[in-house]
């Protein structure tokens, strides 16, 4: 079931809407956000689905199918999180690996999902990408303090 | 024998009658109304007025005195001696003088400066003052002229020097009352520039607290590793439904 998926690059460009330009913008916020939090390893595909395709589906699929890059290990697979947008449906959804999925709740997703809705509509699809990275980073360090070990006081 | 006492007796002679000339215990008596003592006459009763007159002044408006004695003999003792002797009896204004002469001396008339203010002048200034006063009145032709100008020396020599006391104490005055402000100022000027200090120290350790804040949280972030139990077979990934509609971008 999980075989022959395509090989999962960092950023796959699979319409056409991105320049190099916009692939730089893209490039530099997802270094920000894997400097502040190196665990976490990211994925964005732009794709252009058959119409009443389940895009967590199809991102459930993506994740599991595609073969381990030379450098990756299935440990940095768990960790990485697949950003999905559907140019046909006008969807974008966030799936996790298994280590990643406790990072932040589905609910904590579609805020950050939502939060590039305005640049995309606009027509500033790389910058609401950008969004979505500057918007990811904020929710994963207030998520990141919940965790974050106290010190104990005797 | 005789001879011996002879001689004693002489010599006893002697001495009396120059312990009679040394004022001793005051034999002169009280001071005479005039600033002139003369009981030998030598000066005319004119020019002593003339002399004792400006002197009189001086001391009621100035209470500096100056008194002029003369005598025939000194019988031996120094003039300064004698003179001093005039002003102990005699003289109570914090400074005054007399101006001694013995008519026949050389070196007459001697100006002997005394009292209380006399004390904070410097002794190389009040010599040479001396010195200089003597030279002048020495010029003058005769001896009465000289023991006139003699007095007129000594009053000019104990003003100048009362003046100069009083400025010496006036400029004591505005240098203390100078420095007394410096002081006061810098004393507030430190006070200013402890209350800065403090009152700077608490933005500096906002500042620094800050810093040292803003340097600890600049660290990657880890979330903490758990066992991971695969899902429906998947590998890596088990799936959830996080998805929302964003939209078609306006190209």
């Amino acid at each position: 079931m999980f075989s022959d998926g395509p090989p999962l690059l960092p950023i796959l460009d699979a319409v056409g809407i991105w320049k190099d330009a916009d692939i730089r913008k893209i490039e530099a916020a997802r270094g920000n956000v894997e400097r502040r939090f190196p665990q976490i390893k990211w994925r964005i595909c732009a794709v252009n689905l058959p119409a009443e395709t389940s895009l967590p589906l199809f991102g459930f699929w993506l994740l599991n199918a595609c073969p381990l890059n030379p450098e990756e290990t299935p440990s940095d697979r768990s960790w990485t999180i697949l950003l999905l947008i559907d140019i046909r449906s006008g969807q974008a959804s966030i799936t996790p690996g298994y280590a990643a999925e406790s990072c932040l709740s589905d609910d904590e997703w579609q805020k950050v999902l939502n939060s590039m809705a305005t640049y995309w509509q606009a027509g500033k699809t790389a910058k609401a990408v950008v969004r979505f990275f500057k918007s990811s980073r904020s929710e994963l360090q207030t998520a990141w303090k919940r965790y974050k070990p106290r010190r104990s006081h005797r | 024998m005789v001879p011996k006492i002879l001689t004693v007796l002489f010599a006893f002679c002697l001495a009396f009658h120059a312990s009679a000339q040394v004022p001793k215990n005051f034999e002169y008596g009280p001071r005479p109304p005039l600033s002139v003592f003369d009981p030998t006459g030598f000066l005319n009763p004119q020019l002593a007025k003339s002399i004792s007159d400006p002197l009189t002044k001086i001391y009621q408006k100035e209470k500096i005195d100056v008194l002029v004695v003369v005598l025939t003999d000194l019988a031996g003792a120094p003039p300064e001696h004698v003179a001093k002797r005039f002003a102990q009896a005699w003289c109570t204004a914090n400074i005054h003088a007399v101006v001694l002469h013995v008519p026949g001396r050389k070196d007459s008339p001697w100006i002997v400066p005394a009292g209380k203010l006399l004390e904070i002048l410097n002794p190389k200034e009040v010599l040479k003052s001396l010195e200089e006063a003597q030279r002048r009145a020495a010029k003058e032709v005769t001896e009465p002229d000289k023991v006139k100008a003699a007095a007129t020396e000594a009053a000019d020599m104990l003003r100048y020097w009362t003046s100069n006391l009083i400025n010496h104490s006036e400029q004591v005055q505005t240098e203390r009352s100078q420095w007394i402000q410096k002081a006061t100022e810098k004393a507030r000027f430190r006070k200013m520039g402890l209350l800065l200090l403090a009152a700077s120290t608490i933005p500096l350790v906002l500042g620094a607290s800050m810093l040292i804040l803003f340097l600890k949280n600049r660290g990657p972030r880890s979330f903490p590793s758990r066992d991971l139990q695969p899902r429906l077979g998947a590998p890596y990934s088990g799936g959830n439904f996080a998805v929302v509609k964003i939209g078609a971008p306006d190209l």
